[in-house]
């Protein structure tokens, strides 16, 4: 007979058993934890079904374009219907008879979601140009280059291969010391040098090749450079001197009414030529350019643009006047000038000629300018740079502000302060919000910690924070400061102290590098 | 109401009877909130940013190899088909050009490696500590090479049988001795004969459609072509139909992916045949 109530079962008016309730809670608790990971997991769902959907819509948008194309090109004789599914490629001859190969990606293209007029662009373009089924192409890898264009990319892989251009400079400069160097570490020096700005030495590596390999003793092929002068409005700026720097031999021309220019030189078979255009009361301008065969006739170079100065004052070391507010001369004969960024102390005798001695011959113009982050043209910018980590580190200027100077005598012949003899300049950045806010989203903000620790490792060593500095302690995030040498056409790094957690800073500076 | 405890039984406290089911749902629902949570994660994949290490990665597209020149075509093999007398030659060339890359210099610092497609970045100099160059673009020009190849197919000279083109005596004689070799096979040689091989090798047809991708319920225009035939008809599997050496027509209505098959009568009474054809657009395309 089942005896009632049950053993265990609580009696009216008695309290739960804690067992009973400890297991209502665990549910509850188990529920929750149920209720959660659904809400989570389905969260995690409709996030994924809008992705499909995004998809579905990408996939809709390249279907109606592989469409377009196919209607666009149907008539180009040479492209099949498998070529334009597929991806062909179409080799294009410019106006100065250079050869372009190009590929069409249809994937690539048809997500891109051209306009009528660029799909119609396209297709004129291909229609023009001598179309080559993709079977019949191929893109041969690096290691199937020939052994300079393997050395010329190791140049510009910026040491990701883990060789910088010091270190293959230092091991081909042996070879030379040792008279072990073959023709092919010869040119290869010789191109290490040319994009150091080192022009003599190049040539001199370049007169021995010849003499003992019988290379690189005269020009491969004859090519025709063009290209126009702009100031930072576009518009074309005409009477400006340009010349190839890399190559003072070559005659200086002046650009026309269209601000166009014109060269015929001769040139060989890895050369980096770089061109400079310069003009009284603008800024200067450069382009690069890169010969790698024989077989280019011409190159057409994008426009060089020139800015005009914030200020200019005139200076007469005869009679120590200086113009402008603020500008003087010290007791020990210093020029002292300043811009709202910048002041610069010029020594005695630092402005000099070409033939390198003190200009004394009467008074001298100085240009001053003040590029920030929206105004620093890219004929100035997108140039090499160099410090003493790399070597050879790229065209990787980003300005955070950029004080640019130049002299000129009252003829305008110009006129430079050597590194051997240099200005010292005192200068804020301009773009110190940029770089607290990290505004160009490359590095990390620039801190208040960071500033405070510059300032402090700038006590007692003047010019200690360059490059190496800021890599090894891993403060990217602060700016290195470049010195841009007008004949060499590259930026060099130098050290600077930090003055302050504002940002003044003070170093060195110049407008030729003389050692 | 008096309860009385059996004698001899060992009453344990009764234990309420859901308490072991409990345990089994509490236990499920965890089990099933983790299942949700980690399933989550496992179809919402991430890039993998890369996030913390010194990585570097280089951009370059399968194309645009500019500012260069084409060398000149080099034979890379020739090879005499004397049965169907063709001289087929391969030839190649390069073109050599700069192309712009952009490297990104990543530098991040707790991971032990970098993503696929990313190569670990060290500082070669032996100056500088491990990791340098924070998320820095630069582009530069690469030198690249293209390679092209061309196959020909002329007719040979040395073919089975004789020369083409003009025979001499000299040549006959090389024929009937070949002739001879081949146990007295009577073979008459003469020009009618080579050309009769090479226009055998000629014998082709080609058939298109453009579009070749349109939606349901659209046409498109279907060209064809015979090379040494002397009748041609094309059929669709929508039903089309024409015939013709060569031509041009526009379609009838395309409900479904359609295949347009040319078939050709040679002139020497053999057949040749090929195919197009036409798809519909998928709603959706698995990429």
């Amino acid at each position: 007979m089942e005896q009632f109530p049950r053993e265990g079962t609580p009696r009216y008016g008695e309290p739960v058993p804690e067992p009973r309730r400890k297991a209502g809670l665990l549910v509850l608790f188990a529920i929750l934890i149920l209720i959660i990971g659904v809400a989570w997991g389905l969260s995690r769902y409709l996030a994924l079904f809008e992705e499909i959907r995004t998809q579905e819509d990408i996939a809709a948008r390249i279907a109606e374009n592989r469409i377009r194309f196919s209607n666009a090109f149907s008539d180009i004789a040479g492209v099949t219907e498998a070529d334009i599914a597929n991806g062909f490629w179409y080799t294009y001859t410019d106006a100065e008879g250079n050869e372009h190969v190009l590929y069409f990606d249809p994937n690539a293209l048809a997500a891109k979601n051209l306009s009528d007029a660029e799909v119609s662009y396209l297709a004129s373009l291909v229609a023009k140009s001598q179309v080559t089924n993709r079977s019949n192409m191929r893109v041969l890898s690096d290691s199937e280059l020939s052994s300079n264009l393997q050395f010329h990319n190791l140049v510009y892989s910026f040491g990701t291969g883990g060789t910088t251009t010091i270190g293959l400079e230092e091991t081909l400069e042996s070879k030379v010391r040792s008279g072990t160097a073959s023709s092919d570490d010869l040119l290869r020096l010789s191109y290490l040098y040319e994009l150091d700005g080192r022009y003599t030495e190049r040539d001199a590596l370049n007169r021995e090749n010849c003499e003992r390999f019988n290379v690189r003793c005269a020009s491969d092929v004859t090519l025709t450079i063009s290209g126009r002068v702009v100031d930072g409005r576009g518009a074309p700026v005409s009477g400006a001197s340009v010349a190839i720097v890399s190559k003072p031999e070559v005659r200086a021309v002046q650009t026309n009414a269209d601000g166009l220019y014109s060269f015929k030189t001769g040139v060989k078979e890895l050369e980096k030529l770089r061109i400079r255009a310069v003009k009284r009361n603008f800024s200067d301008g450069f382009a690069n350019l890169i010969v790698l065969t024989s077989g280019v006739k011409a190159l057409a170079v994008g426009d060089i643009a020139i800015e005009s100065p914030i200020n200019i004052v005139t200076v007469d070391y005869a009679e120590k006047t200086v113009t402008g507010a603020g500008n003087s001369f010290a007791p020990d004969g210093k020029l002292i000038i300043k811009t709202p960024q910048s002041t610069y102390e010029i020594p005695s005798g630092a402005i000099v000629g070409k033939d390198g001695k003190p200009y004394t011959k009467g008074p001298i113009d100085v240009y001053l300018y003040e590029f920030t982050k929206g105004n620093a043209p890219e004929s100035l910018t997108n140039l090499d740079t160099f410090d003493q980590v790399l070597g050879y580190a790229g065209d990787l200027m980003k300005t955070f502000g950029m004080p640019y100077i130049q002299f000129f005598t009252e003829d305008g012949v110009e006129l430079d302060v050597l590194k051997s003899k240099p200005m010292v300049l005192t200068y804020k950045i301009a773009e110190m919000e940029a770089l607290r806010t990290n505004q160009d989203q490359i590095y990390e903000p620039l801190t208040e910690a960071d500033m405070q620790l510059l300032v402090a490792a700038s006590i007692g060593e003047p010019y200690k924070i360059d490059r190496e500095f800021l890599i090894n302690n891993q403060l990217l995030r602060f700016p290195a400061f470049w010195v841009f040498d007008r004949r060499r056409g590259v930026w060099d790094n130098v050290g600077v102290s930090v003055l302050d957690t504002e940002g003044t800073i003070r170093s060195i500076f110049y407008t030729v590098r003389d050692d | 109401m008096d309860t009385a405890t059996p004698a001899g039984m060992n009453m344990m406290p009764s234990q309420p009877r859901s308490g072991g089911g409990q345990k089994l749902i509490v236990w499920g629902a965890i089990l099933v909130a983790l299942a949700s949570i980690a399933a989550s994660f496992f179809i919402i994949q991430g890039a993998g940013a890369n996030a913390d290490y010194i990585c570097t990665r280089i951009i370059e597209t399968e194309s645009d190899c500019a500012n260069g020149s084409w060398g000149e075509w080099a034979v890379v093999s020739e090879t005499n088909d004397s049965a169907a007398c063709a001289v087929t030659k391969i030839e190649k060339r390069v073109y050599t050009g700069t192309r712009t890359t952009q490297h990104i210099l990543q530098y991040e610092n707790l991971r032990t490696a970098c993503d696929t497609g990313y190569s670990q970045a060290r500082s070669g100099s032996g100056k500088g500590s491990s990791g340098f160059e924070t998320g820095t673009i630069i582009s530069q020009s690469a030198a690249c090479q293209i390679e092209e190849t061309r196959t020909t197919r002329n007719p040979g000279t040395s073919c089975a049988g004789g020369t083409g083109g003009t025979t001499s005596n000299q040549e006959i004689t090389s024929t009937q001795s070949d002739i001879t070799t081949l146990q007295d096979q009577a073979v008459e040689v003469n020009s009618l004969e080579q050309l009769t091989q090479f226009r055998e090798s000629m014998i082709a047809a080609d058939i298109f459609a453009r579009p070749a991708l349109v939606r349901a319920g659209g046409t498109t225009v279907v060209k064809w072509t015979g090379r040494e035939v002397t009748a041609c008809t094309v059929t669709g599997t929508n039903g089309d139909e024409w015939e013709g050496t060569s031509g041009e027509r526009t379609s009838g209505v395309i409900e479904e992916a359609t295949t347009y098959t040319l078939t050709c009568t040679a002139f020497n009474g053999t057949t040749v045949t090929d195919e197009a054809t036409v798809n519909i657009i998928p709603v959706f395309e698995e990429t």
